[in-house]
C-alpha cells in the first residue's frame, strides 16, 4: 500500500456590511474556473436586494470584500513495512 | 436584532451531503430573491443544490410567559421542479437494468432498504447522476431520504443506496435519478420504485 492522499478546497467569501461589519461564508468545492465578476455580481445581486443584513445596527450588505480559496490537502500515512 | 439565517442543503459529486448557512438574512425579502441567493452562491461550486430553507430565530425573552413563541419556525424555499429545456442541447437518457427494488423488514418500526450495486445505471450524458431527496408524509409522517452514491465500476455505473422506510409504507415508494444539466446536456430523469 501507498501512501493515500485526499483533498478538500474551500471557499471563503467575506461580506463587508455598511457599519464596518464582516461576515463569512464558508463553501465546499468551490468551481475551477471562478472569476472576480461572477462573485462581484452575486454580491451586487445581495446589495441591491438586501437580503443580508447586519445583526449589530441594521446596517447593509455592501458586498463581498474577498474571496480565497484554500486547498487542503491531507496524506494518510502507509505505517506497514 | 434580526437573526434569521438561509441554510442551504447541497451534495457533492459523490453524493455527500453539505449545509452551509448565511445569518442574518432579511425576513422582509421576497422568496425568489433568496432562491436566488442560495442559488448564486451554490452556483460557485461544484455541489448540486437540493434546498434552501430561511429560518426564523425564537427569541424567548421576547415571550413575557417565557416559554416557546409559536409561529416561528422553518420556512422552506422550493427549488424549481426542472431545469429549463435548452433548445440545442443533447437530451441524454438514464437507464436503469432493474426498476424494482425489495425492502427488508429490520425491526417494528422501520423497514431497511438496501440496493448495493444491484442495478446497473447506462446514461450517455455528461452531468452528475444523483437521487432526488424524498419525504413522505401520508397519515404516519414519516421521512425517508436516501443516502447514496452513483459509483463507476470499470466504465460501468452502479448505484449504491440506502434508506429507512416506515414500516407503514407498504405500498410502492418512487424515486427519482436525475442527472444536473451541463453545456451540452440537458438534464435527465429515470425512476426506480421500493416495494
Amino acid at each position: 500500500m501507498a501512501d493515500i492522499v485526499k483533498q478538500k478546497n474551500v471557499l471563503s467569501l467575506e461580506m463587508e456590511f455598511t457599519d464596518g461589519d464582516t461576515r463569512t461564508i464558508n463553501f465546499d468545492n468551490p468551481k475551477a474556473n471562478l472569476g472576480a465578476a461572477q462573485i462581484n455580481s452575486l454580491g451586487s445581486f445581495m446589495a441591491e436586494n438586501k437580503l443580508v443584513i447586519g445583526d449589530k445596527q441594521g446596517a447593509d450588505v455592501k458586498g463581498f470584500r474577498s474571496a480565497k480559496i484554500t486547498r487542503g490537502t491531507t496524506t494518510y500515512l502507509d505505517l506497514n513495512d | 436584532m434580526n437573526e434569521n439565517a438561509l441554510i442551504i442543503n447541497s451534495t457533492d459529486l459523490l453524493g455527500n451531503k453539505l449545509q452551509r448557512t448565511v445569518t442574518c438574512t432579511n425576513d422582509g425579502a421576497a422568496r425568489d430573491k433568496m432562491l436566488t441567493l442560495a442559488q448564486g452562491i451554490n452556483a460557485l461550486s461544484t455541489n448540486t443544490l437540493v434546498e434552501a430553507k430561511r429560518v426564523e430565530k425564537v427569541d424567548l425573552d421576547e415571550d413575557p410567559d417565557g416559554g416557546y413563541k409559536p409561529g416561528a419556525g422553518f420556512d422552506v424555499i422550493n427549488l424549481p421542479d426542472d431545469t429549463p429545456a435548452d433548445e440545442g442541447k443533447n437530451n441524454p437518457t438514464i437507464t436503469l437494468s432493474s426498476s424494482v427494488v425489495a425492502k427488508n423488514t429490520m425491526n417494528s418500526y422501520f423497514s431497511e432498504v438496501g440496493y448495493y450495486d444491484a442495478a446497473t445505471i447506462t446514461y450517455d450524458g455528461d452531468g452528475v447522476l444523483y437521487i432526488e431527496p424524498y419525504s413522505f408524509s401520508g397519515g404516519v409522517n414519516v421521512t425517508a431520504r436516501p443516502t447514496c452514491k452513483i459509483i463507476d465500476d470499470n466504465g460501468t455505473k452502479k448505484l449504491r443506496f440506502f434508506s429507512f422506510l416506515h414500516k407503514a409504507v407498504n405500498n410502492g415508494v418512487v424515486y427519482n435519478i436525475r442527472s444536473t444539466a451541463t453545456d451540452s446536456c440537458n438534464t435527465a430523469t429515470a425512476t426506480f420504485t421500493v416495494q
